[in-house]
């Protein structure tokens, strides 16, 4: 079973996991999301919805980090949205949020 | 969201609005320079802006967060005294809060508000106030990095400064995300929560570039820095980044030493120097610290890591870049219900109370148990017992619960000074506003709810009520205006009062606005009091505002302020004064859910009747009804200290039968509600009872009469009363029972009282014409009054009515003709009508008796002196029959009919040729009262009856005794001097002659009992003085060929 759900939408991708991105499965998290990257190519924006996610660890912030980085070297905008107050807060505190736009559910 | 964002945010709104609650009043207070301690207040409004702040930056509310910001930055130079706390940086302020409150209360929603205007205006404040060098540290970025790492940390110079001043440590520490957390089994959130418990992360960042993209492998390193500001020194900081070397929290600067920071550096990356660490004063010497490096100096390890190069960096990078959302775009706030979170209201409890709420809480599982038990085993002893420990529980418990949700009222109250000052600012008015009285508990949903109707009513005090100050000065009242806001407690409720002292409400004023925007009609404001007139502005819409101010008129009026004082079980009274000012005071249960009242019984339904309005009982024995209920006109009144109240029985109320009263006494409740006095008959009183009220279903809704309804220990339900309902269901809230009624005398219902119409006929003249011969009063414009032929008369129904003017028949000034004319109807001897011309005002008014005959003539009974004026008293019957003043209309322009047919003034009274052949009916009347005496000798003659007059019992006799057989009817009032009508009577029947004479008593009093003692004495018929008809009728009846 995927890791991920995606849906692409007027141009928007919108890449949803499906398991918390934590240290255990980030290796497996960053390999679906680039190979999701790789299969799709019309899109102009790519958000990361963290609806269903509770906890993010390190590893998890990497997973985000890295897919903004990647999409950057490609001018692609990037966001997460629906993060859950504490996700958004620890994002923000983290000053992402001059980075990327993180908004909350 | 999850229940636990809910949570979070909702923490967030809560605490937000604690501290909003009272900064209002705090920046009011501050702006005053006589406030004591002002000092104080403004750290308390300064530490509210950081708190919020920081709550809003953590909660990623970034608009939020900016404008706090920026009024923390302004608040933190007013307490340093570099800024004065005048009104316009006070006004910014107040603003600036008002949208912090706003964008808090829809927070979801905040991240699209425009916050500039006010965020630009704050700026421009605080850099007004700032030297120049200081100026430009707002605008500009620094850099702060640590010497090893090849990306530094931007941060607002200005922000970093003032942090410093504040005599915090700065801390810039480095954490790595993958070693000091994750391979330590930590989350990152766990580490933020915790540093945010003790400081405040001033900026923030993670370095990206080192994490690299997807395609490569996973970064070994996640490199986050964080600039950190706390009152926790050096020995103790590293407590809270637990797991972080100590090698990577570096000092920046203390609080001995925030000079490291504070110096404006020149524009040119000019070195901030690095503390020499000698100078460093940090304990951390002391400190044994096994771990670190043996680094000989103490402060090594710990030492700050300032840069030397180059730091500060000065930057040209535009300041709010770290608030700022990428991709956000700036649009107006639009509030849209469906995206606003609903925060669950909560309440703050004190621990001691939660406490003794659980021991109750254990108290009754005990008594329960207990009860269970005593049950089980039948024990009646027991089960007796723990029932009463039960009640006892549960009263102290609800007592306990009902004080959860007791909060000062002064929280409704605290938003006034504010509105106030607003108010006088824009107005030009100078205006004082006393609050007293704001540690008055009540419960929650009351404080809530009456803040709207207050704001409304100090509006309309502040707007309508205040004069300008030169009117103030030019009517002798200081120049500034107050407004008195006052609560109290008062028999177990809360009373506020707003008081001011302008111009007051001219009662005719609101009356004829009331009438020119259709909400009365003249002849209702014809029979109301002043005070009922007053009360005309709580109809709906109602205005006197002749143009709409952008104070108040807006709409929104005080029906709205009564509805909702109503919804909260309160009275509102309105009292005004002409140029001395209006108080209006509202009475407030201290609670909503529970109500004490009183049960009472209509016959086997039991009724609750709240004690709110309940003003008194009485009792009285069942064979003294008479003398305390009096008839005046359809109402029952009781007289109570001078007070004539109106009563109905609760049957009438309810609709039931009126079951036997198996009392001894009467018991009788006297009910308030809103300006209405009334009272209620009750078959029994039961308990005092403290109830849960319970909304009635639907279908019930049309029933006034009730609030609601309750179910009663006994598991009967019982409806609760609504004195307000009651009153408008029985009309005693109408016009037709007034305050002059009820101001009334005692002895003016007694039985030689006339009831008149009271109106003018010019300015200085007054007239007065019994009320038993008006039928209508007409309001009519002068164009309606039309002469034809030499009459006049005007349209009426479906005809003409004629009209007189009393001055061409009374010695009275020509009637001038103003807008204020009025008709008033009488039916003449044949049925027909006839019109009075008069003008307003018209009132009702009770006569006793002292009539000066000194005026009397045609038409003009006497006169007598009301409210200062004389007033001269009509003879109705002299204008019913006087038929000489109506010449028959003829000719085509008449599409009337003739307004006095000959052929329809035949007197029905008269008794014909036949009447005329033969012998005339000879009356004895015997009447005290002057006036009653005059109007019904005028009544019998004009029917052609032969009267003979006694001035009381005793000569009435006399006058029997001596020729008893020529009269063929003898007519008696019943209280006289000397012999009343029963002995009079009585006296009469014991004659020979008196035997069979048909002896009619006529008065005004007209109980039952009184009417049972007059047949017992021998009276034929009793009647009520003045109802012509009738007593015309009883003499055709009562004496052959009459």
């Amino acid at each position: 079973m995927s890791n991920i759900t995606t849906q692409l939408d007027d141009g928007i991708l919108t890449i949803q996991p499906t398991i918390d991105p934590v240290a255990s499965e980030s290796k497996a998290l960053r390999e679906s999301i680039l190979a999701e990257l790789d299969a799709q190519s019309d899109f102009a924006k790519v958000q990361i919805d963290l609806q269903t996610v509770k906890i993010l660890d390190s590893s998890g912030i990497g997973v985000l980090i890295a897919t903004y980085n990647t999409l950057k070297s490609k001018g692609t905008p990037f966001s997460v949205i629906n993060a859950s107050s504490d996700i958004a807060a620890l994002l923000n505190s983290m000053g992402l949020s001059n980075h990327f736009s993180i908004e909350s559910a | 969201m999850s229940a636990f964002d809910d949570e979070i945010f909702s923490e967030f709104v809560v605490e937000c609005r604690e501290h909003l609650e009272t900064i209002e009043s705090d920046l009011l207070a501050i702006e005053d320079p006589s406030t004591p301690d002002r000092g104080d207040l403004i750290n308390k409004v300064f530490r509210a802006a950081h708190t919020i702040k920081g709550g809003a930056g953590f909660l990623g509310l970034g608009k939020i967060q900016e404008l706090a910001h920026a009024a923390e930055n302004v608040l933190d130079r007013v307490r340093s005294n570099d800024i004065e706390p005048q009104p316009d940086v006070v006004n910014i302020l107040l603003q600036s809060f008002d949208q912090l409150s706003a964008l808090i209360e829809d927070y979801q929603n905040s991240q699209s508000a425009d916050v500039s205007e006010l965020t630009h205006a704050l700026t421009d404040l605080l850099s007004s106030h700032l030297e120049s060098d200081e100026r430009e540290t707002l605008k500009e970025s620094v850099e702060v990095k640590t010497e090893d790492a090849d990306y530094g940390i931007q941060v607002n110079k200005y922000d970093l400064s003032r942090t410093a001043r504040e005599g915090y440590f700065i801390y810039l520490v480095r954490i790595d995300l993958i070693h000091d957390l994750e391979n330590q089994g930590k989350r990152p959130w766990d580490l933020i929560q915790e540093i945010t418990s003790a400081g405040t992360i001033l900026a923030s960042q993670i370095d990206v570039a080192a994490i690299g993209s997807l395609e490569g492998p996973p970064s070994a390193i996640m490199p986050l820095e964080i600039l950190y500001s706390t009152i926790l020194n050096p020995e103790f900081v590293d407590g809270v980044f637990e797991g972080v070397p100590q090698d990577r929290i570096h000092f920046i600067s203390g609080p001995d030493n925030p000079e490291i920071i504070l110096p404006v550096p020149e524009r040119e990356n000019p070195p901030v120097d690095t503390p020499e660490p000698e100078s460093e004063p940090t304990p951390q010497a002391t400190t044994p610290s096994p771990e670190p490096e043996p680094e000989p100096t103490p402060p090594a390890a710990p030492a700050p890591q300032v840069p030397e190069e180059p730091l500060p960096k000065v930057t040209p990078v535009s300041e709010p870049s770290f608030l700022d959302t990428p991709e956000e775009e700036k649009a107006p706030v639009v509030k849209s219900d469906a995206g606003t979170a609903k925060i669950d209201e909560t309440l703050r409890i004190s621990v001691p109370l939660l406490d003794s709420l659980m021991n109750l809480a254990g108290e009754l599982v005990l008594s329960r148990n207990q009860l269970l038990e005593a049950i089980r085993n039948d024990n009646k002893h027991l089960v007796e017992s723990s029932s009463q420990q039960i009640d006892q529980i549960s009263s102290e418990l609800q007592e306990a619960i009902m004080k959860t949700r007791m909060q000062p009222v002064g929280n409704a109250l605290n938003k006034f000074p504010r509105l106030v000052r607003d108010l006088s600012r824009k107005s030009g008015k100078s205006i004082d506003l006393e609050i007293v009285g704001k540690d008055v508990e009540m419960d929650k949903a009351i404080v809530e709810g009456i803040g709207d109707p207050l704001t409304h009513m100090i509006r309309n005090s502040a707007d309508h009520g205040i004069e300008s100050p030169e009117d103030r000065i030019h009517s002798g009242k200081p120049e500034t205006g107050t407004i008195r806001l006052e609560a109290r407690y008062e028999a177990g409720q809360v009373v506020i009062e707003v008081k001011d002292d302008g111009k007051g409400m001219d009662p005719a004023r609101i009356a004829s606005s009331a009438i020119r925007d259709g909400k009365v009609t003249e002849e209702e404001v014809a029979r109301m009091s002043d005070r009922e007139k007053l009360n005309l502005i709580f109809l709906p819409g109602f205005s006197t505002a002749a143009e709409i101010t952008e104070v108040s008129g807006r709409g929104v009026g005080m029906d709205v302020v009564k509805t909702n004082i109503d919804k909260l079980g309160g009275l509102i009274e309105l009292d005004s004064k002409i140029g001395s000012g209006s108080r209006i005071r509202i009475n407030l249960p201290l609670t909503l859910a529970i109500m004490p009242t009183l049960l009472v019984a209509n016959g086997e339904q039991m009724i609750a009747v709240p004690q709110a309005n309940l003003r008194e009982l009485i009792s009285f024995p069942k064979e003294e009804r008479d003398q305390h209920v009096k008839r005046v006109d359809r109402f029952e009144v009781i007289t109570v200290r001078d007070e004539v109240i109106p009563v109905v029985h609760l049957s009438e109320v309810t609709g039931s039968a009126q079951s036997e009263v198996q009392d001894e006494n009467y018991n009788l409740m006297i009910l308030r509600s809103g300006t209405s006095t009334f009272g209620i008959f009750v078959d029994a009183l039961h308990d005092t009872e403290e109830i849960v009220v319970r909304p009635l279903g639907i279908h019930l809704k049309k029933c006034i009469e009730y609030a609601g309804s309750t179910i009663l220990g006994n598991g009967r339900v019982a409806m609760i009363l609504d004195p307000g309902g009651v009153a408008e269901k029985t009309g005693l809230s109408s016009g037709q029972f007034q305050e002059s009624n009820a101001e009334t005398e005692a002895t003016d219902v007694a039985d030689d009282t006339l009831q008149t119409i009271l109106f003018s006929h010019n300015d200085d003249e007054s007239c007065a014409i019994p009320v038993h011969r008006i039928r209508r009063i007409e309001k009519i414009a002068e164009a309606q009054v039309e002469d034809l032929a030499g009459l006049t008369a005007m349209q009426y129904r479906d005809g003409q009515l004629p009209l007189l003017r009393l001055d061409e028949h009374l010695p009275l000034q020509p009637l001038e003709k103003k807008e204020d004319l009025i008709v008033l109807v009488i039916e003449k001897t044949d049925k027909s009508m006839v019109g009075l011309l008069a003008r307003q005002p018209v009132d009702i008014g009770f006569l006793n008796g002292q009539i000066d005959d000194h005026h009397s003539g045609p038409g003009v009974i006497g006169s007598c002196v009301v409210d200062g004026k004389t007033t001269l008293i009509l003879d109705a019957e002299h204008f019913s029959r006087d038929r000489r003043e109506v010449p028959q209309l003829t000719g085509p322009e008449s599409t009337a009919q003739p307004l006095l047919d000959a052929g329809h003034d035949d007197n029905p009274f008269d008794s014909g040729e036949d009447t005329q052949a033969s012998e005339p009916i000879r009356i004895l009347l015997a009447e005290d009262s002057d006036f009653f005496r005059k109007q019904l000798t005028g009544f019998l003659q004009s029917a052609n009856y032969i009267v003979e007059t006694g001035s009381d019992g005793q000569e009435a006799y006399e006058i029997f005794q001596d020729r008893g057989e020529s009269f063929d009817l003898v007519l008696t009032d019943i209280e006289m001097p000397r012999m009343d009508g029963r002995e009079f009577a009585a006296s009469v029947r014991k004659l020979k002659t008196g035997q069979d004479v048909p002896i009619v008593a006529l008065s005004t009093l007209a109980d039952e009992a009184d009417i049972q003692k007059a047949l017992d004495a021998g009276v034929t018929e009793y009647h009520i003085k003045l109802d012509r008809e009738t007593l015309l009728d009883a003499v055709r009846r009562l004496v052959p060929g009459a």
